[in-house]
């Protein structure tokens, strides 16, 4: 009994060892994204929008989305991608293997006709079926492809795209029509070393508790995880970002392999190895942000579906940018299991008596005291960067919102994060970074095919 | 170790944790307060500043509109300078002539112009910002020019881009002819933003520098320096006399090529650069043909016009138009090129002569 007891309690301090460690550079983290946040913010004082908006000079854009369906909703965030600011862009609509059902829906829509167009061939993708045009006065340009899946189709975007710089947009992003301006900017002020650009705010906070709670991730999310990883040049894109990328650096490293999420490693990845000096810019302004999680339903949906996206991207990565990302895997995929297991250990050693009292009080004290440590923080270092306006009653309610968040909801919000983390799945491998001469789709559709 | 002595430590390291977490949330809780009161007092500061702009912005109205009376001015210049200086820069693209000497004038006779002269040797880099970008304005007035010195002059140097912009920016408004060279040697640095920025304010200047320092430039050698000439040339779109287009028409670095393809679509070009166009529509390069085919086609060379017959029967769908194009941009002889195509067994070639043949005879 009383090894066990040993045994018990120094698994548990090991445990609480690594969640203080892990509180720590989570603090850290925030304070350095709190101090790049102050300084990009004070990096410039003006967009320059109606300059670069007549501006010739300025690069032009091909803004490329691949729609899930002709849905309605679909239909809208097209609409709105269409009515983007920019001198010189194009919206490259690709339908990855649309019906002909849906294919009509689109037609009709846009008024679009055919049109003969050769689609160079960089990137290897799906055969493309046909290329469309519309009769109205937009600058869209329709590609219809086989099936390939969303990475094969966003490579055909590229190879359709005829500007050098490619605009990606987050589905769930609730964007400014001028983004691509403000976009721009980080680009055209060092344009031979920033290969991209990553655009994202924290969205205004929902009401109720569920609302100030989701806020307050954003808010770690936004200092953590997008100013402070710009500051370490790691930045990835975050749920709700608009971004640019220049094209040659897609095509440098092979196309699409998945989301935004990946090709980001994947720029990071090349940069490191060819050791070039390729920078990934963050403008900290509202020009996107993913709407506020209203309702703890929302706050589960976001949760996972960034985890998910994290996991996905993580599992893939090399030897050598995985030990670059370490640091986001043991947050996002070793934290929240270690400090379940650490609950676990502590309640059920206290409750048997072989672990000491305090050192279970301990667990809860590095876990939920630190955390509520970190939210706090958060609200307060991005008021102290960037005052957000609010009103001083709801920043005080947002900063004690902290403490309801760590002492519950924070506990299952662990348990969404394993789910999330452990229940990803495979993401299908594609043929990418060679020319290859039949066109062939992903891997995994020649299969089904 | 033993089980009072692991209990002891246990206690004491709970005991540390607690009072850590403790004495942070007590920190974090100093600083809420601060951040408190400094978000009630921006509130308050916009609350207020919404109150007096319209009517600020009311009275400047009736100011440029020939008005005299600038009590309101006078009234709030003690409490909120700030607000007026913002609401007379609202008005600086819209008004042009008197009524622009009449705005800057009245942020001369309101102080304001000494204000940013002042805020303009200050450390801060935001406030240096907001002070060159007003003194820009107000430098197309004499008088404010007199005031400001060589405050702008000196900023040309400034280490901060936007101040660097904002100075240039006044420089070139207030007509300073003797820095014209200065400042497109700084647009045709590295910065794209800078180049961008200038490059609009620079056109009306665009014949004297087309005589000197354009000219130097393109001369140099020094390929980022010619491509960024190249590029201003191009966005000024302006027919700017040319004398040696040719070695860039046929130059080794692509991008150079691109743009001076694009460049002899509206500039007087030379024999030899004539030559070189023609040469280029059998170029390697698709992307250069295609661009060679745009500028023949502009420059209405009739001697190109087998070429560009040949490369409409050769040339794929996108090029074909585009040597369509150039063919009914020279009536008579292209249009009887085109009818000749239109009746091609090659589908692109047929299709690309139809439809320009089509779309010239229905402009005519």
């Amino acid at each position: 009994m009383a090894e066990l007891s040993v045994v018990l309690s120094f698994m548990v301090v090991v445990l609480v060892i690594a969640l203080a460690a892990f509180a720590a550079a989570g603090f850290d983290a925030l304070l350095k994204g709190c101090f790049e946040l102050r300084r990009s913010l004070r990096a410039t004082s003006y967009d320059f929008g109606s300059v670069l908006l007549k501006s010739p000079i300025v690069p032009g854009v091909s803004v490329i989305f691949v729609p899930p369906d002709a849905s309605p909703e679909s239909r809208a965030l097209v609409r709105r991608l269409l009515d983007l600011h920019f001198g010189r862009h194009e919206l490259v609509l690709v339908l990855d293997g649309p019906g002909q059902v849906e294919l009509e829906r689109w037609v009709q829509e846009f008024h679009l006709s055919r049109q003969e167009r050769v689609v160079p061939e960089g990137l290897p993708t799906a055969a493309i079926r046909g290329c469309y045009l519309s009769s109205d006065p937009i600058r869209l340009l329709v590609v219809d492809k086989q099936p390939g899946g969303v990475a094969d189709a966003l490579n055909a975007g590229v190879n359709a795209a005829q500007y050098p710089v490619i605009g990606l947009v987050d589905r769930e992003a609730e964007f400014i029509p001028e983004f691509l301006l403000r976009l721009i900017r980080p680009m055209l002020g060092d344009w031979d070393r920033t290969v991209a650009v990553c655009g994202v705010a924290p969205p205004p906070p929902a009401p109720g508790l569920a609302g100030r709670i989701g806020a307050i991730e954003w808010l770690r999310l936004w200092l953590a995880r997008c100013a402070a990883f710009s500051a370490w040049n790691k930045l990835l894109p975050v749920p709700g970002a608009c971004m640019l990328v220049k094209r040659d650096a897609v095509r440098s490293v092979g196309g699409f392999r998945a989301g935004a999420t990946e090709l980001f490693l994947d720029l990071h990845a090349a940069g490191s190895a060819n050791g070039s000096r390729w920078r990934i810019a963050f403008l900290a302004a509202p020009v996107s942000f993913r709407p506020a999680a209203a309702t703890w339903d929302d706050l589960r949906r976001q949760v996972i579906d960034d985890q998910q996206q994290v996991a996905a991207a993580l599992r893939q990565l090399g030897p050598g940018a995985g030990r670059e990302f370490l640091g986001l895997f043991s947050i996002r995929g070793l934290r929240p299991l270690l400090e379940t297991a650490a609950y676990v250990l502590a309640a059920a050693g206290w409750i048997t008596g072989l672990v000491h009292p305090a050192l279970a009080a301990l667990v809860l004290v590095t876990s939920a005291g630190a955390g509520i440590v970190i939210s706090m923080a958060a609200v307060v270092l991005r008021e102290l960067a960037a005052p957000s306006g609010m009103a001083p009653a709801a920043l005080a309610a947002l900063c004690l919102t902290a403490i309801p968040e760590n002492l519950g909801y924070r506990q299952i919000r662990n348990l969404w994060l394993i789910a999330g983390f452990f229940g990803v799945p495979a993401v299908p491998k594609q043929n990418r970074g060679r020319a290859v001469e039949d066109r062939a789709p992903a891997m995994e559709t020649r299969k089904k095919q | 170790m033993t089980w009072p002595a692991a209990s002891l430590v246990a206690r004491g390291a709970l005991y540390s944790a607690v009072a850590l977490v403790g004495a942070y949330i007590l920190f974090l809780l100093a600083l809420l307060l601060v951040v408190l009161f400094r978000a009630g007092s921006l509130r308050a500061r916009r609350a207020a500043s919404a109150g007096i702009r319209p009517a600020l912005e009311a009275a400047l109205v009736e100011f440029l509109a020939g008005g005299t009376d600038d009590s309101v001015f006078r009234r709030y210049i003690r409490t909120h300078p700030a607000d007026i200086a913002e609401s007379i820069l609202l008005f600086q693209t819209t008004v042009g002539g008197s009524a622009r000497d009449r705005l800057c004038g009245l942020a001369l006779d309101l102080g304001l112009v000494h204000q940013w002269c002042e805020e303009g040797r200050r450390r801060d880099v935001i406030r240096r910002r907001a002070a060159f970008a007003s003194l820009a304005f107000a430098c197309v007035y004499e008088p404010c020019r007199r005031v400001a010195g060589d405050l702008l002059l000196d900023a040309l140097n400034d280490g901060d881009e936007e101040v660097r912009l904002s100075a240039c920016q006044g420089v070139l408004l207030a007509g300073g002819e003797d820095q014209i060279e200065q400042l497109f040697a700084l647009a045709i640095q590295p910065n794209l933003l800078t180049r961008i920025a200038l490059t609009e304010d620079l056109r009306r200047h665009a014949l004297a520098l087309a005589a000197g320092p354009v000219r130097e430039a393109l001369r140099n050698g020094d390929t980022p320096r010619v491509r960024a000439t190249l590029e201003i040339l191009v966005a000024w779109e302006r027919a700017i006399p040319l004398e040696e287009l040719r070695e860039f028409l046929e130059h080794r670095d692509r991008d150079i090529r691109v743009l001076a393809f694009r460049l002899a679509s509206f500039v007087t070009v030379n024999y030899e650069s004539r030559l070189a166009l023609v040469r280029s529509l059998h170029d390697a390069d698709a992307g250069i043909r295609g661009l060679a085919i745009i500028a023949v086609g502009r420059q209405k060379m009739t001697e190109a016009i087998p070429e560009l017959a040949l490369c409409l029967r050769r040339e794929g769908l996108e090029e074909a138009r585009h040597a369509a194009a150039a063919l009914a941009a020279m009536p008579p002889q292209g249009w009887g090129a085109l009818e000749e195509l239109s009746g091609s067994r090659n589908l692109v070639t047929a299709l690309a002569a139809g439809e320009a043949l089509a779309r010239a005879r229905a402009e005519a």
